[in-house]
Formats: C-alpha cells, sequence, structure tokens
C-alpha cells in the first residue's frame, strides 16, 4: 500500500496525463460514431448562437456570391415550372394526377460555420428540430449534393459534409447507367473517389455522376461531380475514377434540406426485413 | 502572482475565442491548418504545476474541439502538448537555469531559444493531432506535408502574435 502510494505520488503527473488522454480518445472514438447524438457539438445552443452572431457579421462579405447562387438556381428552377412550358396540345385539361405524390419537401438554411481543410469537415445551420430538422436529412445546395444531418439541436444543427470519413453515397452514371459509391480519401477537396464501375464500363472525363436515391436520404438525379479522372488499378476490376465535386464547398452560404415523407415508411421495410433475418436463424 | 493568474486567463479566453471566430474560418488550402491556440500552452509560466497544466490544457483542446465537431481530437494533441513540454524545457534549459518568475516568452528568453522552443513543440502537437485526425499510417507523406505546412505557419504566426502584443516594458 505504502509502495502504490509512493508510485502514485512519483508518477502523478504521467498518471494523470495517460487518465486524460484516455478520456480524449474515447470522446474521439464515440462522437465518429455517426448514429450516436453527441451534446458537445457545434448544434449546441450556446456554441450555435456565438456562430450565428458571428455568420452574421461574415454574411456580409459574401452576399454578391450568394445573390449569384441563388439567381443561378432561380433560373434552373424557373425553366422547370409549367409556366414556362409551351402547351402543344390545347384543349386536353388536366386535373390532379394521382400518377404523381409528392415525395420530397426542400427546407431553406443558411451555412453560420464550416471547415473544408479538415480531415472531416462539418457545417454548422441556423435550423433546428423547431423547424423541422431531423437527423439523417440530406442537405443539397445549388442542386448539388453537400452532406447530410448529423446531430440537430432546437434552433441548429450540425451537417457532416461530403468531405467526411464516414460520408458514403450511392450513385450513378447516366451515359452508360452503371451505379457505384462516392466518397472522399481526405486529400483535396474538390475531388471524390468513385469506386465499383466495372472495367467494361465506358467512362470519360467530364461524364456526370449522380445520387441514385436509394437510402432516400436524397432523390434521384441530384448532381454529385463529373469525371475528372480514369485509371485502371491493377487486378481490381474497377475503373479508379477521381470525380471533381459539382459545387465549392468553401463557397456554400446557403442550403436546403431534403424532408423524405416515405422515409418512415422506408425505414418500416428496412426494419422488417432485418427482423425477419434475425427470427429466421 | 494574481497578475500571472489574471493574464493568464485572459489569454485562454482570447486565443479561443480568435481561434473559434476568426482562425477557423481561415481556410489556406489543404496543408495549411490555422492553430494559434497553442501558443497558450507556449506562454505558460515556466512553474506551473503538472496538476494544474495538464487539465488546463485538456480544457482549451475541449474548447476548441466543440466549435470545430472534432470532440476528443484537440483535447488530446492538447494535453499531450502539455505533457511533453517540460521535457522541451529540460533540453533547451541555459546552464544558469531558468527564472522562476518567469514565462517562455520571445522577449524574456531571445528570439532564438523561443523559435526553437516553439518549432519543437508545435511540431510535437501537429505530429500528434494530425496522425490522429488521419487516424492511418497508409497516406503518411500528405501527413507530414501536412504537418511542416502547418508547423511553419503557426510558428510564424506565434511570433507575430508576441511581437504585436508586446508591451514596451518587455522591449
Amino acid at each position: 500500500m505504502k509502495h502504490l502510494r509512493f508510485f502514485i505520488v512519483k508518477n502523478y503527473f504521467f498518471l494523470l496525463f495517460l487518465v486524460l488522454q484516455v478520456a480524449a480518445i474515447t470522446m474521439l472514438a464515440s462522437s465518429s460514431n455517426y448514429h450516436k447524438k453527441t451534446l458537445f457539438n457545434s448544434s449546441n445552443a450556446v456554441i450555435g448562437y456565438i456562430l450565428e452572431k458571428k455568420s452574421q457579421v461574415s454574411q456580409f462579405l459574401n452576399l454578391r456570391q450568394t445573390n449569384n447562387q441563388l439567381l443561378e438556381e432561380n433560373a434552373r428552377l424557373r425553366t422547370l415550372i409549367k409556366s414556362s412550358h409551351y402547351r402543344v396540345q390545347n384543349g386536353v385539361i388536366q386535373l390532379g394526377d394521382s400518377l404523381y405524390k409528392k415525395q420530397f419537401d426542400f427546407l431553406p438554411a443558411h451555412v453560420i460555420s464550416g471547415t473544408v481543410n479538415k480531415r472531416n469537415n462539418y457545417f454548422t445551420i441556423d435550423r433546428g428540430t423547431l423547424n423541422g430538422v431531423e437527423v439523417g436529412m440530406g442537405v443539397i445546395s445549388n442542386g448539388c449534393m453537400v452532406g447530410f444531418v448529423k446531430d440537430a439541436s432546437e434552433h441548429y444543427a450540425t451537417v457532416l459534409t461530403v468531405l467526411h470519413d464516414k460520408f458514403i453515397q450511392s450513385v450513378r452514371m447516366p451515359r452508360n447507367n452503371e451505379h457505384g459509391s462516392v466518397f472522399w480519401d481526405g486529400r483535396d477537396p474538390n475531388l471524390l473517389d468513385l469506386k465499383g464501375i466495372p472495367l467494361d464500363a465506358n467512362v470519360r472525363g467530364g461524364d456526370s455522376v449522380l445520387t441514385r436515391g436509394t437510402s432516400g436520404r436524397f432523390p434521384n438525379d441530384i448532381f454529385v461531380g463529373t469525371v475528372y479522372s480514369v485509371a485502371v488499378k491493377q487486378g481490381s476490376g474497377h475503373h479508379y475514377i477521381k470525380l471533381k465535386l459539382g459545387i465549392d464547398l468553401n463557397a456554400v452560404y446557403t442550403v436546403m434540406l431534403v424532408r423524405n415523407k416515405f422515409a418512415d415508411e422506408i425505414k418500416k421495410l428496412e426494419d422488417a426485413v432485418e427482423y425477419g433475418k434475425h427470427s429466421r436463424k | 502572482m494574481v497578475n500571472i493568474l489574471v493574464n493568464n486567463c485572459i489569454r485562454f479566453l482570447v486565443l479561443v475565442l480568435l481561434q473559434v471566430l476568426v482562425l477557423n474560418e481561415i481556410q489556406l488550402g489543404v496543408y495549411m491548418n490555422v492553430y494559434l491556440y497553442v501558443l497558450f500552452i507556449l506562454l505558460l509560466p515556466f512553474e506551473t504545476p503538472g496538476w494544474l497544466i495538464l487539465p488546463l490544457c485538456f480544457s482549451l483542446g475541449f474548447c476548441i474541439d466543440i466549435s470545430l465537431n472534432t470532440l476528443g481530437l484537440h483535447t488530446s494533441a492538447a494535453t499531450f502538448a502539455a505533457f511533453v513540454r517540460p521535457v522541451v524545457l529540460r533540453l533547451l534549459k541555459p546552464r544558469e537555469g531558468y527564472d522562476i518568475n518567469a514565462s517562455p516568452a520571445l522577449f524574456t528568453m531571445g528570439f532564438n531559444w523561443f523559435v526553437s522552443y516553439a518549432l519543437i513543440l508545435v511540431f510535437l502537437h501537429h505530429t500528434w493531432l494530425f496522425f490522429i485526425e488521419a487516424f492511418r499510417f497508409s497516406d503518411i507523406i500528405f501527413i507530414f506535408m501536412k504537418i511542416f505546412a502547418s508547423l511553419f505557419l503557426n510558428v510564424f504566426l506565434i511570433l507575430l502574435a508576441q511581437i504585436l502584443t508586446a508591451s514596451s516594458r518587455n522591449r
């Protein structure tokens, strides 16, 4: 006992370091698990408030760029609405079309803080659960994929961006109808990796890549990026493709959150499948 | 004594606010990350007891982590820097020893001493930080480029901050 006490007193600096280091690493390990809700993050009410005040100042510096982005998006959307289409066949009246049911709602938000030069990058946005934000919602900006909601407090939420170790999204290439998945290797914030495109598929630089919408997080055909370079990795049977991200994440000031109205339905079905798997064992 | 305490408290607050409100917004490409908060660890007085320096740096890293959503990352790196600081100080000890009441600053210890002290400690901090951030050894060249780019940037900023905040008494 005396020896133990002597040992502790003699080496207390090292032991205290060990204790604190273990605490830090435990925090790190549990926060990188994105299924878990963390209390201490930038969607926290106090931090969120400070970041929001800061962004209210810095927003003025970006007004011109933000306006241009919104202008572009408005123009793109205007081409889609009914009044900008010429009616070829007169005399046909369309009543409420039961062939279509609205699946996605979009919720606007401002980015109040964010990074692109870390290994794992997050945005903080100024909308929270009170505005209908839910954990797991997809986030897009100017028609491009940005990330998904990781945590949400009442007034703020954190977005796990494409530039994150834990981000993976299934995508398709409209030109050859192949599909694969994209992720980020942690180096250049403009380039993503695309995996799973077989060697016999015809891939060219500049081909566009869109979301598949299988997870229900994003609608079909949200723009992800264009093919930047194609290479063959020996012995893998797949193309080694680098994607140029469709959006400069450093210049994202407004985003839209995607609410999938069928999300519960999809989840219920998937849970039923999981349940079936377990009960058969 | 009270003066030193107040000074360090203010420095803690100013550096955390500066990092959270201004420096986190500065994105100079993938390689250069601005982490000026390390200056707090550098400037703690020589005689800061071990039981104080570790929790202090732990909480410093924690404040940075909350704002960057990297819970545990900077906490771990700052605690590590606090742990190796006594070793670095012993390594650089001048022949006549340290003045107990002084703190390891640019104008009390001289340019050469302070630059080598800052380079060593910030290098150790960054190495720990960027390797834990990447959590793999496969990108080792990329990580070392990141470490050295950030190291020179941050040591430069630390020197600049020291020069700009020195009162006329110290010069």
